[in-house]
């Protein structure tokens, strides 16, 4: 994105001092902006210009300054011109070109490269020094598991993009850049693997991603909110990750990252409902215990949307469904209770969704302090001072701890809003309303999309041979081919027979 | 547009609101009925309901009265007006989806029980299929009610609980839900027979708390005995032994204990019963009804007190033998006592005539009542011993003199 001011815009003069008075006036003399002024050779006196901090500091003593003051001299330098010598011959640096524009100019200075500018020329260096402190590679907080690669992305966008480089070594992964934002002119690249990704939906992508204009992107998210399908729905239709495995396996089936410079997650997209169920480990694992915990999410799915709805309705509506000793046992803790089942479900609800929120926010060092009160508040204490019944407690626990079980925090998201709408049919209707409002939930995920893509496939439409990756995850070598419906082109995965040991041979 | 979806949101709501949560029942807004007793009280019900006190009930939790149940009896014209004028006794409103047990007073067992039935088929908190019929033998349904159990605390649950294990386990109680009462009563050629139920010990002593405190409690519940029905009207009531060949008949008997004499005279043996089928067939011969019953059983050696080599495939043969004659006798004494004494088809033979000569039962079919008691009745008794126990010979041989 060019810069549509016409300020900068201009070309470079011959004079050293008037260029770099004219960068200190744009720049409003900053205090990070640094103006070294030097002489080499034969007297040219030479201007570099760098933002303290975005550069590596090293690099511009040694490869620079020292290169240019006590090693220049010594070249022969009569028979050439001065700009291609230096380039040529004498600066020891990587990434170097011209400039001869005061856009150029600003783009480099701030984004961390090194300006080199010589008195009586109207072209300078652009020099790449950059280097500033970023965040290690970490283990990843967000998805966490038990076996397989442990490191996330951190918030350098080349750090990221060659964590995914390293496991896919093939020339047909592209990246494409761009920069969005008209202030903070954040990188955004997008990555895929040509020939295997659709090519219609990496054209769309680049559509929508020209289409936006604003003034800043910060995260990722901000991106999502601005290419995604559907806009009036709490279900994503853009997966997010900060594990550089999970990106590599989506790329190879099809998909395409967005990788944002500044933040750690990076963006998938098409993506289908089931996706927020699978976990990177499930295939890391073996199938038999990755089917298990499959369907051991599902289960936590409803359980989580459901699970106070159907308290509510059961305990109020239909008392016949109960055992006995149950409904016995229910109605002695409700004994003195003053609200009804769906203002006692409510209140823990709230208060559950009230610790939960001052858990994320609070300062770490007062976290103790927190979760103590909180065990009180949804514990015992609720319960003896007589506000709910500790059957209610059970139900809000298991409900809560269900909402954790996803792999990626995004699913858990809608689940955490549909459960109150939820709550209040079960409370009006009983049962019949929890179906009714399930039925639309249902209705309303057959008709989203992402990127053109149905988001309840492969169920809806359905694709049988896509089937092996869902309420199941077959062994590895039975997945021989890519899902397809996220792309036709280049569906063989694996041609690895079934493994067995050889026939004996006596 | 957002016009139109803003006003749609607020409908929705708006209708949620005025739903008023409509037939919404809090817990503690209701009273459990465990078991409903009916009784006739001159031209009257007089109707009692055990209900149940949840926080004696339940685990770890005390109330003050201490007692787990406690009961409602009105009188009304109807049962249905008697239940509605329980509102005048309890806080809550009586609850009748839990019922576990209905029972019925002698009184009006012999007056006939069909009228009473409606209003529990009709109701649509009332469910047939989970609920055991029981007579009260000897005494008022109300009375029956009052009596406080041990070990499980709710009279009605301890009821529930015994009949399912009986039903298993010993064959001589016929245990009946209320749809079967119903199936049986609509069934034009097969009368009823229910279980009783009676109070043993002390009648004035079981309502108290003081009953279950005791060891050996003074006053408490026993299922006996069957009661035989004549349409809706109870006519009498099978003994013990009798009651098991009934149920021999009817196929009802899952798991029973038996006993029989050991063939070289003196001592018993026991059988574990493990398996029994019979079938019963109808034919016509020489122009009469005759009814073959088959029974085949299986079971274990359970106990033996003789002397007899078990290693001897021939002794599992007469203790085969033996027990197979036992089957048979407990059979015919039932039938005796059905045929000739109460005079009612409880076995449902005409339904098997019905059945099996479809021709021939339309000529018998008006006279049935009379010719029932003449039928005569084929018995045919094969038992199986698959298995003697844990171990071989008795260690217990009487010396030889």
């Amino acid at each position: 994105m060019k810069s549509k001011d016409q300020r900068s815009n201009k070309p470079l003069e011959l004079n050293l001092q008037t260029n770099i008075s004219y960068i200190r006036e744009i720049l409003g003399n900053s205090s990070d902006i640094v103006i070294r002024e030097i002489r080499i050779g034969n007297n040219v006196d030479v201007g570099i210009i760098f933002t303290d901090g975005l550069v590596d500091s090293a690099a511009i003593s040694k490869f620079i300054m020292e290169t240019l003051m006590m090693d220049f001299p010594q070249v022969e330098s009569q028979d050439l011109d001065l700009l291609p010598l230096l380039k040529n011959k004498v600066l020891t640096v990587g990434g170097i070109k011209y400039v001869a524009e005061f856009d150029a100019v600003f783009d480099a200075i701030l984004s961390g490269d090194a300006i080199v500018l010589f008195d009586g020329y109207s072209q300078g260096f652009n020099i790449c020094v950059r280097g500033w402190e970023t965040r290690s590679v970490t283990e990843a907080t967000t998805e966490t598991i038990i076996r397989g690669p442990k490191e996330s992305f951190n918030e350098n966008l080349r750090t990221n993009t060659a964590m995914v480089r390293r496991r896919i070594k093939d020339p047909r992964l592209w990246m494409e850049s761009r920069q969005i934002g008209t202030l903070t002119k954040t990188n955004v690249e997008i990555m895929f693997i040509n020939g295997i990704a659709d090519d219609k939906v990496v054209d769309e992508l680049r559509k929508r991603l020209d289409r936006i204009n604003i003034d800043g992107i910060l995260e990722s998210g901000y991106i999502e909110q601005m290419i995604q399908d559907e806009t009036l729905t709490p279900f994503p239709t853009i997966y997010n990750t900060e594990r550089p495995d999970v990106v590599a396996a989506d790329l190879m089936e099809g998909r395409i990252a967005i990788f944002v410079d500044g933040t750690p997650f990076v963006l998938l997209l098409p993506v289908v409902f089931i996706q927020f169920f699978q976990a990177a480990e499930d295939y890391y694992q073996r199938s038999d215990i990755g089917t298990l915990l499959r369907i051991l999410r599902f289960i936590c799915f409803f359980i989580a949307l459901a699970g106070p709805s159907l308290y509510i309705a059961i305990t109020t509506f239909h008392q016949e469904m109960i055992p006995t000793d149950m409904l016995i046992n229910l109605m002695a803790q409700r004994e003195g209770v003053p609200f009804p089942a769906f203002v006692e479900a409510f209140l823990m609800e709230v208060t559950f969704e009230i610790l939960r929120e001052a858990g994320i926010r609070m300062p770490r060092a007062i976290g103790q302090a927190v979760s103590i009160v909180g065990t009180l508040v949804v514990g015992t204490a609720a319960v003896d001072a007589g506000m709910v019944s500790a059957a209610m407690v059970i139900v809000v626990s298991i409900t809560a701890i269900s909402n954790f079980v996803f792999p990626s925090t995004n699913m858990a998201i809608p689940i955490r809003i549909l459960r109150f709408p939820l709550m209040a049919l079960a409370a009006s209707f009983g049962l019949l309303g929890i179906f009714v409002g399930v039925i639309a939930l249902l209705l309303h995920l057959c008709s989203l999309r992402s990127f053109g893509v149905p988001y309840m496939s492969p169920m809806s439409p359905l694709s049988l041979g896509d089937l092996k990756d869902t309420l199941i995850r077959v062994p590895t070598w039975a997945m021989s081919k890519r899902p397809h419906f996220i792309g036709q082109k280049n569906n063989i995965r694996a041609r690895t027979p079934k493994p067995k040991p050889p026939k004996s041979r006596e | 547009m957002n016009n139109r979806i803003f006003v749609s949101i607020i409908l929705i709501s708006f209708s949620l609101l005025l739903t008023s949560c409509w037939s919404r029942k809090e817990l503690n807004d209701m009273a459990i009925a465990s078991a409903i007793g009916i009784d006739k009280s001159g031209k009257q019900y007089r109707v009692s309901v055990q209900i149940v006190v949840p926080s004696e009930v339940a685990a770890k939790q005390g109330g003050g009265y201490e007692t787990p149940i406690t009961l409602y009896t009105t009188t009304a014209k109807t049962i249905f007006e008697a239940v509605r004028k329980m509102t005048t006794l309890a806080p809550r409103k009586v609850y009748l989806a839990q019922l576990r047990v209905v029972v019925f007073g002698e009184a009006i067992a012999r007056e006939g029980i069909g009228p009473a039935l409606d209003y529990l088929a009709r109701d649509h908190e009332i469910r047939e299929e989970d609920l055991y019929t029981l007579i009260a033998k000897g005494n008022t349904a109300e009375d029956t009610l009052k009596v406080l159990t041990r070990l499980t605390k709710i009279p009605a649950v301890k009821m529930f609980g015994s009949l399912k294990t009986l039903n298993r386990y010993w064959a001589p109680t016929s245990v009946v839900q209320l749809s079967d009462v119903m199936f049986d009563l609509i069934t034009e050629n097969k009368h009823l027979a229910i279980a009783g139920i009676q109070i043993v010990g002390v009648k004035e002593q079981g309502d108290t708390k003081k009953n279950v405190e005791a060891v050996d409690p003074a006053t408490y519940l026993q299922f006996a005995d069957t009661a035989v029905f004549h349409d809706d009207k109870l006519i009498g009531w099978l003994n013990e032994s009798e009651s098991k060949g009934y149920n021999y008949i009817t196929d009802h008997v899952n798991k029973t204990a038996g006993h029989g004499t050991c063939p070289n005279g003196g001592g018993t043996f026991a059988i574990d019963v493990i398996r029994t089928k019979t079938k019963v067939t109808g034919s016509i011969e020489d122009g009469k009804p005759r009814i073959d019953v088959a029974v085949h059983a299986e079971g274990n050696i359970a106990d033996i007190e003789c002397d007899i080599d078990l290693t001897q495939p021939k002794s599992i043969e007469q203790l085969q033998k033996e027990a197979g004659d036992k089957v048979s006798e407990v059979i015919k004494k039932a039938l005796n006592k059905i045929q000739h004494e109460y005079k009612s088809d409880v076995f449902g033979f005409g339904e098997v005539l019905h059945r099996d000569t479809p021709r021939a039962w339309k000529k018998i079919k008006k006279n049935w009542n009379d010719i029932f008691p003449t039928v005569s009745v084929n018995v045919n008794s094969d038992f199986k011993i698959r298995n003697i126990g844990t171990m071989g010979n008795s260690v217990y041989q009487p010396s030889e003199e």
